[in-house]
């Protein structure tokens, strides 16, 4: 429309645009040249390169295992099992009972209770939390 | 064009190591440049704009579709950060403008308040002096400017090359040249 100002940012984005599809549409021949003017050579041009690209993989890195350690820190204040809050007493009686009808499981207690390797806490816990997953007791450690 | 944002899909995405895995030594320097470009306006080192584009494909916050050139991906994914940290020094600038202009408010009405008009017209002035700045960069190169101008009414390179006569490879001398001009005038990311 006459006398209507031009819109720069349109104008600017176009221009972007085309600079943007010029750099992508450029032989590796004429990057590589242009990088080797840029950095001194090819070689250094390559090892900024790398550089950037093993920075971005460290930060990755660096959130993965800070995510994983959130998660564990996570599950070890808020059991997963309730029957895990139950007193240590109450595990081991929970065991016991399932020891009477299962073989193998007493075998291993009383293994365990001869060779004075004495169960912690997180042992019991473990084998609650198999007893669980296998359906034989609920999340409050009752038999079903 | 960059082409329109990929479709993601959960199901048939490409990992982002896989994507970051086909980019070669050029691809990486390609991208570097493009940075370059984007960078304008923003707070941002196109360098540090190439990281936080790889960092966000390799945390999968970014999903690559098979068949989407990986570069072009990732470019995309670059242009899109730009664009935010543009808007979010937009935002920064009309709250700061509202702030200073708060008892000079007028009364509410269809006309937009004072701060924002002020953010808009600062913005096309922003967007002119770039392009001003760049014509100037060419000022003694003919040809590099009448690709500037096709550029600037959204041309392609086939039509700027039809309007000007130019076969490819006379084309592609000048648009090498505004390279290398540009990267020597701009090591850190085009500025205004």
């Amino acid at each position: 429309m006459k006398g209507e100002s031009p819109n720069y940012e349109e104008q600017l984005s176009h221009v972007i645009d085309a600079l943007v599809n010029d750099i992508l549409s450029t032989s590796d021949e004429d990057v590589l040249a242009e990088a080797a003017e840029e950095y001194g050579d090819a070689q250094k041009a390559a090892k900024h390169v790398d550089e950037l690209i093993s920075r971005a993989r460290a930060v990755i890195g660096r959130r993965k295992l800070a995510a994983a350690r959130s998660e564990m820190k996570t599950a070890k204040q808020s059991p997963r099992l309730p029957a895990l809050r139950l007193s240590l007493d109450r595990k081991k009686h929970i065991l016991q009972s399932f020891a009477q009808r299962d073989e193998n499981l007493r075998k291993s207690l009383t293994m365990a209770a001869r060779n004075e390797k004495q169960l912690t806490e997180a042992d019991y816990d473990a084998v609650l939390e198999a007893l669980y997953t296998l359906g034989a007791i609920d999340e409050d450690g009752n038999p079903r | 064009m960059l082409g329109p944002s990929p479709v993601e899909s959960a199901t048939s995405t490409v990992a982002g190591a896989d994507v970051i895995s086909c980019l070669s030594t050029a691809d990486v320097l390609r991208l570097l440049k493009v940075g370059r470009v984007f960078a304008l306006g923003t707070r941002l080192d196109p360098d540090d704009l190439f990281q936080e584009a790889l960092t966000r494909v390799l945390d999968e916050r970014r999903r690559c579709p098979p068949g989407v050139d990986p570069v072009v991906f990732v470019a995309n994914a670059m242009r899109s950060i730009a664009d935010a940290d543009r808007k979010a020094i937009q935002r920064e600038q009309a709250a700061l403008a509202e702030a200073e202009l708060t008892e000079e408010r007028p009364a509410s009405g269809k006309t937009p308040p004072p701060e924002v008009i002020l953010t808009d017209a600062e913005r096309q002035a922003a967007c002119k002096k770039a392009v001003d700045d760049l014509f100037g960069l060419f000022a003694d190169d003919e040809e590099a400017q009448t690709l500037l101008l096709g550029d600037l009414y959204g041309h392609s390179a086939d039509e700027i090359r039809q309007m000007n006569d130019m076969d490819e490879t006379e084309y592609a001398t000048v648009r090498r040249r505004m390279r290398r001009k540009m990267n020597r005038a701009y090591p850190k990311g085009w500025t205004t």
